[in-house]
């Protein structure tokens, strides 16, 4: 005989069960929607909030006609000039002081808009070294301009505007460097190349001369690791690239799609539609 | 006079019974197939599915239907002790009664002095439980071609590579029995019930209430019967102490989830 009563409940249990993922979803949901919907309506009351705080932002930008910062540098290095040249003669060197007083307050405003300009560890560097090379000259003749100079540096303004120049000489110097690294590098990969045969170095070099804008000898190395290994999708994609640099767009065209045939390889079919549609530089 | 509900509960009492065997046309199929097998030069047939797939049915039926027209044994219940299976066999086959221990060379000699024109047919249910050495001498019982075993064998892994192992070289044929799809479900409950004249309760079985059975069994022919006999049992027992009439319309989810319930085909 069965305890009616007992699965009764036992069955109101499992009912109980069974629907609490549902109502728990439809809570959730009832819970949800109305937030999403809070929040919604309160950023679009925000955002034309900020739109006018933005605009408020903008406002003083047109205040920043020294804003035109570009000028104002420009300016300084123009009241820099006088300087190397005031290098020898002293009093000369004195007159820029009194120029570079009104240029520091607006670098100040500069500062506090774009902190990223400042550069201030390698402008001190050039610093150093151009007293080096001024100090044995002046040493001994200038100990009130060496007073006026410290403080200077503590107000870090005037120097960074001097130095600006100073850094383009310094990267252009490094970019230099970087070229004859490469360069050596490749000297050495093709010598490891003619040794080993390895498509891998061939492919190597065949990049890093497109790279640098030979694309001759892209074009040559690509197409030697062709020969090795027909199987490489980014040398037939280089070789591709070469021929186009080398203006011969029609065989990197059938280059291109006779690989395509072969390897059906996505890369180059996306190389192949720029170059059909023109994107390709 | 009983109520209809305790009748349709009786029906669906856990039995095998030949009797009570519901012909299927995809079963009828299979079945007549095995009939068909037993009838080919044969060693051995194997007959295996889930559990509460039909497997003691068959061979029920087939016991029933052959056992006028042929030699033929049912084992329902394994014999496991190797002395008493082969001095079973000999006393049911041969009319030899053993005392002392029997073993698979005393029971060979005797298959084959005393072997019939028919072949016996012997069905061994439930030959999962056999041991392996016990198999393996069953297995060349019927190398004698003397006599023919039909066995059932409850599907899973280790009981298809014990299959595999024993009868792999053999001359045999397997049948697989599965669970009923949805419409066959609902032919097999009506049927059932109609033919022990429960129409009302028959007519309750709608596809939807028989979906949610099917839900619930998967279509097994066990779990189904249980399930019924207590979705009948909850009727029967509302009966005797509701006095309001219960709806022979249809039968409500609330009845056959809370009769899943008691046979833990629903955890709750």
């Amino acid at each position: 005989m069965l305890n009616i009563h007992d699965l009764e409940k036992r069955w109101r249990r499992y009912k109980i069960k069974s629907f609490l993922p549902y109502v728990i979803v439809s809570i959730v949901l009832f819970a949800i929607v109305p937030a999403v919907y809070y929040f919604y309506t309160t950023n679009t009351k925000a955002v034309p909030q900020k739109k006018p705080t933005a605009a408020k932002k903008t406002v003083p930008k047109p205040m920043l006609p020294p804003k035109n910062k570009p000028a104002a540098v420009k300016a300084k290095p123009a009241a820099i000039q006088p300087e190397p040249m005031a290098v020898q003669p002293k009093p000369i060197a004195v007159q820029p002081k009194p120029v570079t007083v009104q240029p520091k307050t607006v670098v100040i405003k500069k500062t506090k808009e774009t902190s990223f300009q400042t550069l201030k560890p390698s402008m001190n560097f050039m610093k150093n070294i151009q007293h080096e090379v001024r100090q044995p000259q002046c040493r001994y003749k200038k100990t009130k301009q060496k007073q006026f100079k410290e403080r200077k540096v503590t107000e870090a303004v005037q120097d960074i505007s001097v130095e600006s120049p100073a850094i383009k000489k310094e990267k252009k110097i490094n970019i230099t460097i970087q070229r004859k690294e490469t360069q050596n590098d490749i000297y050495e990969i093709i010598k490891r190349f003619k040794k080993s045969r390895n498509p891998a170095l061939s492919l190597f070099v065949a990049k890093k001369y497109y790279e640098l804008g030979n694309y001759k000898q892209a074009y040559n190395y690509a197409l030697i690791t062709n020969q090795i290994n027909s199987n490489i999708e980014a040398s037939w994609i280089v070789f591709a690239k070469s021929l186009m640099q080398l203006h011969q767009k029609n065989k990197a065209i059938h280059t291109l799609q006779e690989y395509i045939k072969v390897s059906h390889s996505s890369n180059a079919e996306i190389l192949l539609n720029e170059i059909k549609s023109g994107k390709f530089k | 006079m009983e109520s209809i509900f305790a009748n349709s509960k009786n029906v669906f009492l856990d039995t095998v019974n030949a009797k009570d065997y519901i012909q299927l046309d995809r079963v009828s199929a299979i079945y007549k197939s095995l009939k068909d097998s037993i009838a080919k030069p044969l060693k051995m047939v194997l007959l295996f599915g889930k559990p509460g797939t039909g497997k003691s049915m068959f061979l029920s039926k087939l016991y029933d239907d052959l056992a006028q027209e042929c030699n033929i044994y049912l084992y329902e219940t394994p014999i496991l002790d190797e002395t008493e299976f082969y001095k079973v066999l000999a006393q049911d086959i041969f009319n030899i009664q053993y005392n002392d221990t029997l073993n698979l060379t005393q029971f060979m000699k005797i298959v084959k002095e005393r072997a019939v024109e028919e072949v016996p047919i012997v069905l061994l249910d439930e030959a999962q439980l056999y041991s392996e050495v016990l198999m393996e001498k069953i297995r060349l019982l019927s190398d004698t071609r003397c006599i023919k075993f039909v066995i059932t064998l409850h599907k899973t892994e280790k009981e298809d590579l014990i299959a595999k192992e024993h009868f792999q070289t053999r001359i045999w044929e397997t049948f697989e029995l599965e669970n009923a799809s949805k419409a066959e479900l609902k032919i097999y409950i009506q049927k059932k019930l109609m033919k022990a004249n429960c129409f009302d309760t028959a007519n309750m079985f709608h596809t939807k209430t028989v979906n949610k059975i099917y839900k619930l069994t998967q279509g097994n022919y066990r779990d189904t019967n249980k399930l019924l006999y207590t979705l009948f049992d909850i009727y029967h027992t509302y009966e005797k102490n509701t006095h309001f009439p219960l709806s022979t319309t249809h039968i409500p989810n609330k009845f056959i989830e809370m009769a899943a319930i008691h046979t833990g085909l629903i955890n709750a």
